[in-house]
């Protein structure tokens, strides 16, 4: 068994961008946030309900931004940390 | 308060009103709190009225608020249910939270801004402490007498909160303070508790969220919600009835082992009075047997009825109601030395009715 | 109107609001008369949002120390103020009414005022000079939608107007009173909790025009520094975003619907920090950018 990562079960999120940065709305807390390019595409990466790793979804970032994902890999670590943070992803056995 | 309890009985009432009788309302749902849950009843009772534009204003103004509220509340609970998962004792949740969890339908447009919870009293240090550890705490002002006053003899810890919540919580071990003169074997009531699906919470049995409710409207010194607890009364004995063949009777049964009766008289009273609640004959003969005394009961029902049900022309009576009230709530629930000490540590309540129709007055915390 | 307002029932309209309002209190009803003069009275049988009463305290007080209650709905949300300011007292009330029932709009903590369709709010915390600008504004012939709201309607994103007198504080009253003399003020509340206040009425042709919207242009955050030089940056429109968050009365009551509106304010308007020391040289900056980077 391998974890991977979701949004947080029950929430719905709003992703619009302003300026430089993508403002995420979260329908299950009410709570703004506003975040950088990265953490905004791994949300959307996961905004179709999907459950992705984080090889997965280094993966998928990489596709946009057209780099070897290996390169990604550890920052996705973290942005997935600190998204768990703000309770907006959570992690999930598959 | 006539609109009000006219729109409660009946909402179809209000096709009929007059522009004076709309501000009426406005008035009577805020001084009761009840704005919001106007908001809901209108709109689902009769979605075809069209509303003043004012009152559809204020009306879903609130609503919002209160829709608001709803939203911290759930975003806590889900918080508080990692914790809740983790323990081998029911999480009970009580009051408005519960109506929450367990979607009951009279939770649309309740005002709350707090969490009451119940857990078995041999859990609640154990309860206390986990709580702790993920950043709850007690205020941080709380006096040494405050402490020492609910550590002894209330049925509830102090009220707690966390920086991220801007919510209250409150962790009882019973459901009435454990010097009242009517004590209360909660054990029933948490065996009878049930676990809400898909979810680590329990919430008390539809008979026991009735009873308790009745105990906190007739004991409580929060008298300022009066009509809108006994609305919740009412709404529960509705849905309660109408899911359950023997709501009545195990009503009635409930109420007596648990020695609630006399609170249930009371309201079921007052509800059938206000509100055209009728339970079967039955049963309401049984609980009416547990009134008191002709002259009490008279007295008891002319005053929580003058509260409940405030004349704006005599603003006198609904302030005298509630000043005895109190008195009396603090009577019921603590020997009469220690009820001394602290009013004379809660100071002057007396001065501070000062003629306004319930205007919120008495907050006795 | 003085016997409507004692028998209770004088209705008036401010912006989207309609209010009843009673007094028996007589210095408050002639200021409130000469505040809002250009006001047109509703009938008395209108449907009112708020119903508030401006009266004297009863009891043995009022021989000696005379106070004055709010009452909105017969419920007293605050303590009496003393009976001479009434006026004061009954226009933050009446704010406070709005601010707690208002959830159907986005509010914020701004002053806005307009000129040639672009409206401009000036959002700010107290201190940084909100009110003074805004009224130096209004003196050079800015409309004045609101001193204190920023109140944004969801379905289509404009400003409604909520023209009220702008209460002005201490060294800020001679500055006016000089900058802008043709403009209405009212009488000195000394020893306020705010220090001295005097009122800036809104003109007529603001008030007379309180049901037409505006739409937003440039949000300005003020910041009054004695001496300081005038500056004037634009500020990217996330900057802009987390501090209206902050600003406003009801974001997060408003939910994913004010989500909304505010990234639709933050991208439709250009955002600038304004610094400045001199009340002149700010109004002609705003002045200028409003012609430079107008509609």
């Amino acid at each position: 068994m391998m974890h991977g990562w979701q949004l947080t079960s029950h929430d719905t999120l709003i992703l619009e961008e302003i300026g430089d940065c993508v403002a995420v709305y979260s329908n299950a807390t009410g709570e703004t946030h506003l975040l950088d390019a990265l953490p905004a595409e791994v949300l959307s990466c996961l905004s179709s309900g999907a459950c992705l790793t984080h090889l997965e979804l280094a993966v998928a970032v990489a596709a946009v931004a057209d780099e070897p994902w290996e390169n990604w890999l550890p920052q996705v670590c973290n942005v997935l940390e600190r998204l768990a943070s703000m309770q907006l992803v959570e992690r999930f056995e598959r | 308060m006539n609109t009000l309890i006219a729109v409660l009985r009946n909402p179809n009432c209000a096709r009929e009103f007059s522009p004076s009788q709309w501000e009426a309302l406005l008035g009577e749902g805020r001084r009761t709190r009840m704005l919001a849950r106007l908001h809901h009843l209108l709109a689902q009772k009769v979605p075809d009225l069209d509303l003043p534009v004012a009152v559809r204003d204020v009306l879903s103004g609130h609503a919002r608020y209160v829709a608001h509220m709803h939203v911290l509340v759930r975003s806590e609970l889900r918080r508080l249910g990692k914790l809740a998962a983790q323990v081998d004792y029911p999480v009970i949740l009580l009051k408005g939270a519960a109506y929450l969890m367990a979607e009951l339908p009279f939770a649309a447009g309740r005002g709350l801004s707090d969490i009451d919870v119940l857990v078995p009293r041999h859990a609640l240090q154990d309860f206390e402490q986990r709580l702790r550890d993920v950043g709850w705490e007690f205020d941080p002002n709380l006096t040494a007498y405050d402490n020492q006053y609910y550590r002894q003899w209330s049925h509830e810890l102090p009220p707690m909160r966390h920086s991220d919540c801007s919510l209250e919580l409150d962790v009882h071990h019973n459901l009435i303070q454990v010097t009242s003169r009517s004590a209360l074997d909660v054990a029933p009531v948490i065996e009878r508790s049930t676990r809400v699906a898909g979810t680590p919470f329990y919430v008390l049995a539809p008979t026991d969220r009735v009873l308790h409710s009745a105990l906190h409207l007739v004991m409580s010194d929060e008298l300022r919600g009066g009509i809108r607890d006994l609305y919740d009364i009412h709404a529960a004995c509705l849905h309660g009835a109408a899911r359950d063949a023997n709501f009545w009777p195990d009503l009635l049964a409930h109420g007596r082992t648990l020695g609630l009766l006399r609170p249930l008289y009371y309201c079921l009273s007052l509800a059938g009075d206000i509100f055209g609640l009728e339970p079967p004959d039955t049963v309401w003969r049984a609980v009416r047997a547990a009134r008191p005394a002709y002259p009490v009961d008279r007295f008891m029902s002319t005053l929580m009825r003058w509260h409940l049900v405030p004349q704006v022309d005599q603003p006198w009576r609904a302030a005298s109601a509630e000043q005895l009230l109190y008195l009396r709530s603090h009577w019921v629930r603590m020997p009469p030395g220690l009820l001394l000490r602290h009013l004379v540590r809660k100071g002057g309540w007396w001065v501070r009715g000062d003629s306004t129709a319930s205007g919120g007055a008495l907050s006795a915390r | 109107m003085s016997r409507r307002l004692r028998e209770q029932r004088l209705c008036f309209a401010t912006g989207p609001f309609k209010v009843r309002l009673g007094s028996d209190v007589d210095s408050f009803s002639a200021t409130w008369q000469r505040s809002y003069a250009s006001l047109d009275v509703l009938p008395a049988e209108e449907i009112c949002h708020f119903r508030i009463a401006v009266e004297r305290q009863r009891g043995a007080r009022r021989w000696y120390r005379p106070q004055v209650v709010f009452r909105i709905e017969g419920l007293t949300p605050f303590d009496p103020y003393p009976l001479d300011h009434a006026f004061p007292m009954f226009e933050w009330g009446l704010n406070w009414c709005i601010a707690m029932s208002a959830h159907d709009y986005l509010m914020l903590h701004s002053a806005v005022v307009e000129r040639d369709g672009c409206a401009v709010a000036l959002p700010a915390q107290p201190g940084s000079g909100k009110s003074t600008l805004c009224a130096a504004l209004v003196g050079r012939g800015w409309r004045l939608l609101s001193d204190e709201f920023g109140i944004l309607r969801h379905a289509d994103g404009s400003f409604l107007p909520l023209p009220r007198a702008a209460p002005l504080k201490n060294a800020s009253i001679p500055l006016l009173q000089n900058f802008a003399p043709h403009l209405g003020f009212g009488p000195r509340y000394a020893k306020t909790r705010k220090g001295d206040v005097v009122h800036m009425f809104p003109p007529g042709d603001s008030l007379q025009r309180q049901a037409d919207p505006a739409r937003p242009r440039f949000i300005v955050f003020p910041r009054y520094e004695p001496d300081a030089v005038l500056q004037l940056h634009a500020q990217p429109p996330e900057v802009a975003m987390t501090r209206l968050v902050n600003n406003s009365f009801n974001y997060r009551v408003s939910g994913a619907q004010g989500f909304r509106s505010l990234c639709g304010l933050v991208r439709e308007c250009e955002s600038y920090q304004l610094i400045n020391g001199d009340l002149s040289e700010a109004v002609a900056a705003l002045e200028s950018l409003l012609q430079e980077r107008g509609r």
